[in-house]
């Protein structure tokens, strides 16, 4: 007879097994986990006046702060996950299939906490969510954030992460696990029949179709909750949901090399199941993402500076020689970094995975700067009305609250490890299936 | 079957999306004051037809087909 610690032992990628490192790593993340969620509560006993928030105009702040600037930050780094594994299968890119999982996976988490981030921003979040589903009008870009992105996307990289992981849980279930139910559940009856194989690649394929537009139009919702507010310098153009499109392409792609890093340093046999080629094409696609968004940012910079009315020039004024010009030159600063790294990898043809989680964190935290330059200045400097110039700087409480949600995102992922294969299990390629026909 | 109560799941989604959008922003409403959801809950509708519509796949993979023996 096998013991259970046996049966744990041969479970592939260290599911069901706690090192020391990883009993640290949970215990940090929920520490700061139950940090952030005391500050909630305690933000939400004592009112909004506990965040640096203000009225805008009247009191000289912003309504819209650090919790914004999270959601526009973590749905942006939804878009690639899912987009590359849409890609990856309407173009048989074999190479990718190791981060699939990975990457709707972290669609999935980064969707799910930017969606946290808002219910969060709410004075009265309970009141806020039951409002939304009676009275929500579509005549808000909010409306597109709130059905397409919450309902649409999160919905497809769940259905994705579902049925693309049945034949692992059926695969586990073979192995005899502890909780065999939930594999059982997971597999939901599969059996690897041609047939099954045939269904699911054909509607992988479709669903990947569908993924493209859908996730482009869901997105383009978040630039455009800024694009069309006419009487706020800074926020109104067109360029807000390409621009938005963009930076969340790069952003979620950094993620997704750090992540892919992590994991293939984690796990014994990730040097192996992680090949370099997919650091290869991760690292080509965020060259082109970030070449793109430093293009925006110029474009975007020049037309702000460019003989502008009054208001958009105080604006000008305020990011570039003001008080966020230090957080608007290392933002650009950091994406022209991450930049020169991948062209010089790219230009010695070999990807190492160091230098590329270099130019990724930096990329990444460039991001977060261009989110926080949108979502900010134009409700402190970018008045229509004969206002004093305002102040917005976050309190321990909202920066608690932030670190919690990327400590709820990072215990998702170290959970998810632990009980199910992160990388798909050796899989049928469409060689062996025409092999088996 | 299963090609039914999938083409199934989709109409059914495609129209409590319609229905759930048209009511939810009256068309031709000659003022902002008129324009509120022709009744609460119509939002949720689009919300639901959107889930219904995604579930599609599930149920396409999931129900049973006549050649699911030939394993491989």
């Amino acid at each position: 007879m096998v013991t259970d610690t046996k049966v744990k032992k041969s479970l592939p990628q260290g599911i069901g097994r706690f090192t020391a490192g990883w009993i640290l790593f949970f215990s940090l993340t929920t520490i700061i986990l139950i940090v952030g969620i005391l500050a909630f509560i305690y933000e939400s006993q004592m009112g909004m006046t506990v965040t640096g928030m203000r009225d805008i105009g009247t009191q000289g702040g912003a309504t819209w702060g650090l919790y914004v600037v999270m959601v526009e930050y973590f749905i942006g780094v939804s878009l690639a996950g899912l987009v590359l594994v849409a890609f990856a299968n309407v173009f048989d890119v074999m190479s990718l299939r190791p981060i699939s999982r990975l990457a709707v996976l972290l669609t999935a988490v980064s969707l799910t906490v930017g969606l946290m981030a808002v219910v969060i921003d709410l004075g009265n979040p309970i009141r806020g969510i039951i409002n939304m589903f009676l009275y929500v009008r579509p005549q808000s870009a909010f409306f597109g954030t709130f059905t397409l992105v919450a309902a649409g996307v999160l919905m497809t990289s769940l259905v994705f992460l579902f049925l693309n992981g049945r034949r692992d849980a059926m695969l586990l279930v073979e192995m005899d696990p502890p909780r065999q139910w939930f594999y059982r559940l997971w597999a939901s009856g599969y059996r690897d029949t041609d047939a099954e194989w045939e269904r699911h690649r054909r509607v992988i394929f479709w669903l990947s179709i569908l993924v493209g537009p859908l996730v482009v139009i869901a997105l383009s919702t978040e630039g455009l909750v800024f694009g069309i507010q006419v009487g706020r310098p800074g926020w109104f153009g067109a360029l807000q949901g390409p621009d938005f499109i963009v930076l969340a392409a790069a952003s979620g792609l950094a993620n997704l090399i750090v992540l892919t890093a992590i994991v293939r340093k984690v796990l014994d046999t990730g040097t192996s199941l992680i090949g370099s080629i997919v650091f290869k094409w991760l690292g080509g696609l965020l060259l082109a993402a970030s070449a793109a968004a430093l293009y925006f940012q110029i474009v975007a910079l020049f037309t702000l500076l460019y003989a502008t009315p009054g208001a958009e020039r105080r604006l000008a004024d305020a990011l570039i020689r003001g008080p966020y010009a230090w957080i608007f030159w290392l933002g650009l600063a950091l994406l022209v970094f991450g930049i020169v790294v991948l062209v010089v990898q790219a230009a010695r043809g070999t990807w190492g995975v160091a230098p590329l989680v270099v130019a990724a964190v930096a990329i990444s935290t460039s991001a977060v700067a261009e989110r926080y330059l949108t979502v900010i200045p134009s409700q402190t400097h970018g008045m229509m009305l004969p206002y004093e110039p305002g102040y917005y700087f976050p309190t321990w409480v909202e920066f608690a609250v932030v670190a919690g949600l990327f400590a709820f995102g990072a215990l998702v992922f170290g959970i998810f490890m632990k009980v199910f294969p992160i990388i798909p299990l050796k899989s049928r390629t469409k060689q062996e299936v025409l092999a088996d026909a | 079957m299963r090609r039914i109560v999938t083409l199934l799941l989709v109409l059914v989604g495609l129209v409590l999306m319609v229905v759930g959008y048209l009511n939810s922003a009256p068309w031709g409403a000659s003022s902002v004051a008129d324009s509120n959801p022709l009744f609460a809950g119509a939002p949720t509708l689009f919300i639901v037809g959107i889930v219904v519509i995604l579930s599609a796949p599930v149920f396409y993979e999931l129900l049973p087909s006549r050649d699911d023996d030939r394993v491989g």
